[in-house]
Parts: structure tokens; sequence; C-alpha cells
């Protein structure tokens, strides 16, 4: 038994945490949305800072909004943004979740607007209190993975154990992402041989080239003097370090951000921007936006791997500290939930670190916090992006 | 569990990663439970070749090649830049022409 108890949604996934997000739908709108958060540590507040409209960012917003561990919505606006509130509220409301507008301008300002939105809020929580609880096992879980602040113990200790929690994980019915095409550069064959078919094996390997063309475009190619002296002799052994963390089972298919996996097993996120008559688009520019892109494809939890040290948590999914790195692990224990420098120091294989990783995802899906969620940890990133979804090509 | 020195992360895997500086001469066991003598200095997550490499044959770390031989590597060898080069590299830099 997983003992994992978790909140029913109607015609969905059920989720393992509940909570209120609080979306601003422009910058002018964060200091209020923020304000309204504070009512309440179940309310977590997000949004996008772009003025003009942003089909990925509004499309990125409505995935979270109805995201397995969200109860409730409270769309926070100004009033003249691009992004249109009352038709994302409209999509949240199919969801089967409540969700309330608030809008700067017509309520009369910060204070009245702050007013109006923790009243809101304060309904919705109400209501959120009588969600039905439902069994759920591993198989009705979607973990996702990232790293960041790597070092070189990241290829051989915490992303291999990543891999084979990840490996337990699809083994068990489990759904499990990847994200990162950029970080698997120079591998496209190799990704593709993983493909569970001929389909699947085009499209990570035209995945996988896009992020080639994106990374040589932007100049964001990245094979360090530093990676080099830490051991690295290529590219492609770079990139396989990372691609560890997905394990060694078959991918059953590409994703785009905002896309939920078709089935179970192991996914891949293509979060790169498509290319674009004008211009690329932007970068991926922060761990954040990863975690977050993660989430936007329904992830319960993400599993982040770190050897030099990483603080961050993530809005609406709990984030898994697991650090590679003996020193860093001692120093910034407070911040680690597994430690993987344990196989660098020859105490444990990477296989039993693998296991403790499983069943840390299975207890924090039962409700124990992760460091970063205990600590408060609440990032998110949106960036304006363009991206077609793979269901659309 | 006696201390593994450096870590196999494939068992097709023809280099093993060194957990700890190793010294010329150090006998040395793999995390597979097999010992190998270093012939080099090998820096700490550094690559030790577990057997010989043929000039042109590929090294083969998560089971997969992650770069080619550019001389001959024998067994207990460091590996890196100076014996090897990666695939993608060389793909590109014979497309430049």
């Amino acid at each position: 038994m997983s003992g994992i108890l978790g909140y029913a949604r109607q015609g969905g996934r059920p989720g393992i945490r509940n909570v209120l997000v609080s979306i601003h739908t422009v910058e002018c709108s964060a200091f209020v949305s923020q304000r309204i958060a504070e009512m309440d540590p179940r309310v977590h507040a997000l949004g996008f800072p772009g003025c003009y409209r942003n089909e990925y960012a509004a499309r990125l917003m409505t995935a979270l909004a109805t995201h397995p561990n969200v109860g409730a919505v409270l769309l926070v606006s100004l009033g003249c943004e691009g992004t249109d509130a009352g038709h994302m509220a409209e999509a949240i409301r199919t969801s089967g979740r409540p969700v309330e507008v608030v809008r700067i301008q017509e309520a009369g300002g910060t204070l009245a607007a702050i007013e109006q939105g923790r009243a809101a809020a304060a309904r919705m929580l109400g209501e959120m209190d009588r969600t039905q609880r439902v069994p759920m096992s591993v198989s009705d879980l979607v973990v996702g993975t990232e790293c960041g602040g790597s070092d070189a113990t990241s290829g051989i200790a915490a992303n291999p154990a990543v891999g084979h929690a990840f490996d337990l994980l699809a083994d068990g019915g489990g759904t499990v992402i990847i994200e990162e095409t950029l970080e698997m550069i120079g591998c496209a064959e190799i990704v593709a041989r993983r493909g569970v078919n001929g389909d699947v094996a085009r499209r990570l390997r035209e995945a996988v080239e896009k992020a080639e063309r994106f990374s040589l475009q932007i100049d964001q190619f990245s094979f360090a003097p530093g990676n080099h002296e830490g051991g690295l002799t290529t590219i492609e052994e770079k990139s396989m370090g990372a691609f560890a963390k997905c394990g060694t089972r078959p991918v059953q298919g590409v994703i785009k951000v905002a896309e939920r996996p078709g089935g179970k097993g192991l996914y891949v996120l293509d979060s790169v921007p498509d290319d674009h008559p004008f211009l690329f688009g932007y970068s991926n520019p922060n761990d954040s936006e990863g975690i977050l892109d993660l989430i936007s494809c329904g992830s319960h939890i993400v599993a982040f791997t770190t050897g030099r040290g990483s603080v961050i948590g993530s809005v609406i999914s709990p984030v898994l500290k697991v650090c590679g790195n003996p020193k860093t692990y001692a120093r910034m224990s407070g911040d680690m939930d597994v430690n993987a420098g344990r196989i660098m120091t020859g105490e444990a294989s990477i296989e039993e670190v693998g296991r403790e990783i499983f069943q840390s995802i299975v207890e924090i899906a039962a409700g124990r916090l992760s460091k970063s969620e205990a600590l408060g940890h609440r990032e998110y990133f949106i960036p304006y992006k363009v991206q077609d979804l793979c269901a659309e090509v | 569990m006696p201390q593994a020195m450096a870590l196999v992360l494939d068992a097709a895997d023809n280099v093993a990663v060194a957990l700890d500086e190793i010294l010329p001469g150090a006998e040395l066991r793999l995390s597979t439970g097999e010992t190998i003598s270093a012939r080099e200095q090998i820096p700490f997550a550094h690559k030790i070749a577990r057997s010989s490499i043929a000039a042109g044959g590929a090294v083969l770390k998560y089971g997969v090649p992650i770069a080619f031989a550019t001389q001959t590597i024998e067994a207990g060898a460091w590996v890196h830049g100076h014996n090897s080069k990666s695939y993608f590299v060389a793909k590109k830099e014979a497309q430049a022409g």
C-alpha cells in the first residue's frame, strides 16, 4: 500500500496537494495578487508579467490552473492587458474548479481589489475543504525531473540515482517526464533509439535537432572549460550525464509545455521555443522555468538534482532535492532531501539511492513536506515564448 | 561494502569514473568488483579505461558511445581529450569543410 490519500478532481487525475492559485495576468496586478496570497499558506501566487498577449503563456497559465494539485483559482487582472482573464476563467470552470476574477480597475484600486480577492479566496478555500479524498497509488503519479547547479558529481551520482527511481516509477505504472532537450545535444541518434516506436524516434530526433539549431543560433552551445576540467571529454558525455536522470525505459512520447502525457511510462518534454519566421524566441532562462514547465504537464512532484547546490522550490507541486556532492550536502543539508553524495564516497550504490528517492517520492505524495516546501519556497517563471503543441503537428 | 574507487555506470562501459584522485600504479577497485591497475594519474571524476580501446573505437559510458578513440588506449589509461574526440564535433567540422 502506498498510503497516498489524494484529492479527487472532476474528470481528471487526483492531486497530492490542494492549493488555491492566485494568478496575475500582467505584472501590473502582481502586487495585489501577492497581497491576497498572504492571507493563507494554501494560496500560491504566480503569473505572467507581459502586457502583450502570448498564446503560449495563456495556455501555460490555464494548464497550471487546472493542475491536479490545484483546487480553486483566483485570476487577478488589471483590466487592460492582452491576456483575457474572462476567457481563461471559462476554460478553468469547465474543469469543475471554482474560479473567480478580480479586475483592479473595476474593483476601484489596490485596497478594494485586495479585499474583493481575499473574500473570493476565502469562499473558495471553504469549498476546497470539502474536496473528496481518494486513495492513490504510484500508477496515478506523474513525476518530473530537472537539474541545476550541476557539477562533476551530477552525471555520476544524483542523475543516475534519479534515473533508477524513474525506472521503479515507470515499472510501477507511473508516468515520468524529463525536460531539457537542450541538454541532449550531440545525442540525437542515441536519444532517438530510446523511442518506443519509429514515430516517437522521429519526434525525439527532431526535438533534439531543434535544440541543436537553437543553441547554435543563440550561442548557448554550452561545453565550458570547467566541464573539461571536471572530467567531461565531449558534449555527448555531458548530455548523457543529464539524460541519465530519466532512467533506462523506452520513451513513450514527446510533449510540449502544458501538454499532459497521453499514457504511462517515460515522456520527453520539449520546452525549447519553436522556429519562428522572425526570431527563434527566448532561451530557457532559469531552473524555475523548467520546473514550472514540468508541472504544467501535470507533474505532481519534481525531482531536482544538484551538485553545487540550489535552494529553489515551486508553486503548486513539491520539489524534491537530490544532491550528488557530499560536501555540498553537508553544507546545505537544510535544503536537500536526498544525499546522493553517498555514491561518491562509496557508502551506497546508485540503486540504493534510487530506491531511497522512490520512497521519498511516495512519502511526499502521501503528505510529507519536501525541504523546499517546508521552507516556504514558491518560485515560478513564465516568459514570452512561441510553441506549437505536439498534438497540433 | 568495500570502498569503490571508480564507478562503472553501465555494464557495457569500457571506462569507469574515478571517485578520488588516482595515483600512477594504484590498484583500483571498480564498483563492479573487478580491480584494475592505473597506468597514470587520473584526476577526480575523470575516466579510466576498463579495457583497451582500439584507435577509432567507441568510448562507452552510460552504455552508449560518448567519444571515439583518436589513438590506441590501453586498459588503465586516463581517457580524455588527448586520446578521444566527440563524434558530434567531428561531424560539424567535416560539414564546415
